[in-house]
């Protein structure tokens, strides 16, 4: 699949020969961010460099769900669950580029630190970009507060129009990871990843290269999962023996 | 003045569930910054004048206070909070009174401290003691006290767990495990399965107070004087801690890296015995590597992740996992002799689960293991256990009845007060052996290559403490901003971490003035021990370290001799202006560091 491959090409290769230990969490952890998307998936090899392969799962896209991606260009930050620390220096950096300061209440990518019987997993949650846009779909039409960028494919949020409603809060709460939020003033709607004009700061300083710039994949079912939810699943990947 | 604080500190009494919003704490920031000076100054004002009251009392305060650069988005000290409280732990050996102990104050990363900060808290200042099982609530800085009896007698990962599902998993929790509830003196505090106040039996006065744990989660951007400088020297200091070879190693590694580094050097086997791991091939570092860690974990804002997640891929004890090991988790691994690493893990594992500090815990089960091996302690004493070397599920099983059963049978109440207290009941035999200073086990190197900070520590048996003067108080520095030990030294250094400290609260103190405060709080804690009746005889060790030279590895043959340790430790007292006999403050030293009212209580010291 396309997709996978594209995004297997972004792993440091030379790392993961060297680490052993890493060599499972890096390669199959990326292949479980988009493998959690559904139940049907296939299991294949992918050759990692020339003399180490590893197994990986595949998924394989549903085909209802499948809607022709508008935007060609890398736009979608996937997340290897699996390798990501929870440093939380992705949150930093996107409030210290937008805010010019850390500030947790308006950043648009948010680390849970998730404690599954004490199996610690770190879930970074950001606007997923979303071909069917729930948010946008519930924003009046009077408002039309939320517009799709035309060359980046990020969801943006106009200020001046939005009027708070929270209607794209609550969308995005049931039908999605619930990125967006209203700030603690309840005068703005917060979370809505702009791509940082298709260089995301979070993506640059990631110290382990756990957010990847790709393009959209079509994992819709994918992003309905809560942080909890797509833990129990990384943690299940990292903790039981084979 | 203000910058980089709320100026809003809760206090929180139990008995009376009532909870206040003051700024009690800033007439003391200009002064003593943040941190643990902060609150080892607010404690000598809360017990100046009762100095005997007991640790698992009312009147105990019990204080959390992120540092003053926690919070900000630094790198590295961007994550960590200080617990001061008067410990229950540690024992001078003539007490002064009833309730003899020296200050307590413990240092733990993850993320509670950041969220704390976030939700608009300076500290936190919790007295009194409830009757009845509570939590305390913190919602982006509105908090209330609820009930906690359903998380009572639960794990710290199922308290962590079950709080995440109730209330979000934003939420942070950090609370006791069983050990703590039940008051053995060496509980700790955890939050995100590992990170933890461990040293000094915080978590006992925690359970004293009928306190589950604090949750808490927050998002507001924490204050700071200069912005501008701070944008800079972080881009420069994250570049700097990614390229710092030391740091590589930690990313990777994490203190684990000493395992198989320090083994043979500086390292602890069988009970502080030997110094060479004859079991390096199965739990040493390579062998972590490449067969049992399977990710790395980070405290906030931190780019080195040095927390490790394990599992145990084979032997009796295959699937179990745990945070770590740390360089000083080896005290419950080559320290017991364990060969294998799922022993290991099962021990590890018991000590985050139920809220142990795991150097303590190794400490006495190492005592327990050598007190079987010479005979002083029976089978038949305790419950027809073999307190075998290297047999985790035994050792397990007395770990569980030092929590269960220690009011029912004396020699459980004994280790649960502690190495040094159950080796003074078990006989002049066991007291040689004890791996203790004032109580409280040091850490996994040898007290022959590290006496000076294992001995003078101001908390007992610690390395963190400092090993000279100087190094002392540039770790106040550390300690005070909130800043992590090995990052710290090894990118922006004591100089580095003072300029944090000051252009986020928009100050310009030298290092020299640091370096002044960092005396003074050091003077704050002897006194407040010295009340207590902490001598020169208690800067000391066991006989087993005069007795015994290291038998193996690098250091063999490095011995401790009285006379010379006597010597040394006048010289210590005399380079901190303190009578060098008694190490007792003197009147001069504390009029040079303006401690003028400190000098009435001089003349209350027992001795």
């Amino acid at each position: 699949m396309k997709n996978l491959d594209t995004m297997l090409k972004h792993v440091k290769y030379a790392e993961l020969s060297r680490r052993t230990f890493l060599k499972g969490a890096l390669a199959a952890g990326g292949a479980l961010a988009l493998a959690g998307c559904n139940n049907e998936s296939t299991v294949k090899t992918v050759t990692v460099t020339e003399t180490k392969t590893v197994t990986v799962t595949e998924p394989t896209v549903p085909t209802e769900d499948a809607i022709e991606p508008i935007i060609k260009v890398p736009s979608y930050i996937l997340a290897d669950y699996a390798s990501c620390v929870g440093c939380a220096i992705c949150s930093i950096e996107c409030s210290l580029k937008h805010y010019g300061i850390a500030d947790m209440e308006r950043t648009n990518i948010k680390v849970y630190g998730v404690n599954v019987n004490g199996g610690m997993v770190d879930i970074p949650i950001l606007c997923m970009k979303c071909n069917d846009t729930p948010c946008m779909a519930v924003c009046p039409p009077k408002v039309n507060a939320i517009s799709i960028h035309p060359t980046n494919g990020a969801i943006l949020i106009d200020h001046d129009k939005c009027t708070v409603c929270g209607l794209c809060v609550e969308a995005c709460a049931e039908q999605r990871t619930g990125c967006l939020s209203l700030s603690n003033d309840g005068n703005e709607v917060v979370g809505m990843c702009d791509l940082c004009d298709g260089n995301p700061a979070c993506v640059t300083y990631c110290p382990e290269n756990v957010l990847q710039l790709l393009a959209k994949v079509n994992p819709v079912i994918n992003h309905a999962r809560k942080p909890r939810s797509i833990a129990e699943d990384v943690y299940n990947f990292l903790y039981a023996v084979k | 003045m203000s910058n980089g604080y709320w100026e809003n500190m809760v206090k929180i009494d139990m008995t009376t569930e009532s909870i206040e919003y003051t700024k009690d704490h800033m007439q003391y920031v200009e002064e003593y910054l943040g941190g643990r000076a902060l609150g080892i100054k607010m404690l000598w004002e809360a017990l100046k004048d009762k100095p005997d009251i007991d640790p698992l009392g009312p009147e105990n305060p019990l204080m959390l206070i992120p540092g003053v650069a926690t919070g900000v988005g630094f790198p590295t000290s961007a994550s960590r909070g200080e617990c001061v409280c008067k410990s229950p732990l540690t024992m001078p050996k003539t007490p002064a009174g009833e309730h003899s102990h020296t200050v307590a104050y413990s240092s733990c990363g993850g993320k509670f401290h950041a969220d704390l900060k976030f939700a608009g808290i300076d500290m936190l200042y919790i007295t009194g003691q409830a009757k009845s099982p509570k939590v305390i609530v913190i919602d982006n800085g509105a908090v209330s006290i609820v009930d906690g009896s359903k998380y009572w007698g639960m794990d710290t990962n199922q308290f962590e767990e079950t709080i995440q599902k109730e209330y979000g998993d934003e939420w942070k929790a950090l609370g006791i495990g069983p050990a703590g509830e039940k008051l053995v003196r060496y509980a700790c505090i955890l939050n995100e399965a590992g990170r933890a106040f461990g040293r000094v039996g915080v978590g006992a006065v925690m359970g004293s107070k009928m306190l589950k744990g604090i949750v808490c989660r927050g998002n507001k951007a924490v204050p700071m004087a200069n912005v501008d400088k701070f944008i800079e020297k972080r881009e420069e200091t994250l570049q700097t801690m990614l390229a710092a070879p030391v740091l590589k190693s930690r990313r990777r590694y994490g203190t684990g890296s000493l395992l198989s580094g320090q083994n043979g050097i500086n390292f602890t086997v069988k009970n502080w015995t030997n110094t060479v791991n004859p079991h390096d091939d199965t739990i040493g570092t390579p062998a972590l590597m490449d067969n049992y860690w399977v990710r790395h974990r980070s405290c906030w804002g931190c780019p080195v992740y040095c927390m490790k997640f394990g599992v145990a891929r084979s032997g009796e004890f295959k699937g179990e996992y745990t945070e770590g090991p740390e360089f000083e988790s080896g005290v419950l691994g080559s320290g017991l002799l364990m060969d294998n690493m799922g022993s290991w893990t099962h021990l590890m594992d018991l000590a985050e689960r139920q809220g142990f500090d795991q150097l303590n815990l190794g400490g006495v089960l190492g005592l327990a293991c050598e007190c079987y091996e010479k005979g002083i302690i029976k089978s038949s004493d305790v419950d027809g256990l073999k307190l075998e070397w290297g047999n985790a599920d035994q050792l397990h099983k007395f770990a569980m009845n030092i929590i269960n059963k220690k009011d029912e049978k004396e020699i459980y109440g004994w280790f649960a007060m502690g190495a040094g207290y159950a080796a003074s009941k078990l006989g002049p035999e066991a007291m040689k052996i004890a791996p203790h200073v004032k109580n409280h086990v040091y850490s996994v190197q040898m007290p022959h290559l590290m006496s000076n900070t294992f001995a003078f520590s101001t908390r007992g048996g610690c390395h963190l403490f400092g090993a000279s003067k100087a190094a002392q108080e540039a770790n106040i520095i550390r300690d005070l901003g909130g800043h992590c030990n090995a990052p710290a030294a090894y990118s922006y250094g004591a100089s580095g971490t003072a300029d944090i400290n000051s252009f986020i609260m928009g100050i310009s103190l030298t290092l020299d003035q640091y370096m002044y405060i960092g005396e003074k709080c050091i003077n704050i804690e002897k006194m407040f021990n010295c009340l207590n009746g902490f001598r020169a005889e208690d800067d000391d060790f066991v006989d087993k370290v005069y007795d015994l030279p290291i038998p193996d590895g690098k250091n063999a043959g490095k011995t401790m001799k009285r006379d010379e340790w006597a010597a040394n430790r006048e010289a210590y007292y005399t380079e901190c202006g303190w009578d060098p006999k008694t190490g007792k403050p003197t009147e001069g030293k504390l009029q040079e560091l303006g401690l003028n009212d400190m000098i009435p209580y001089l003349a209350k010291i027992p001795f």
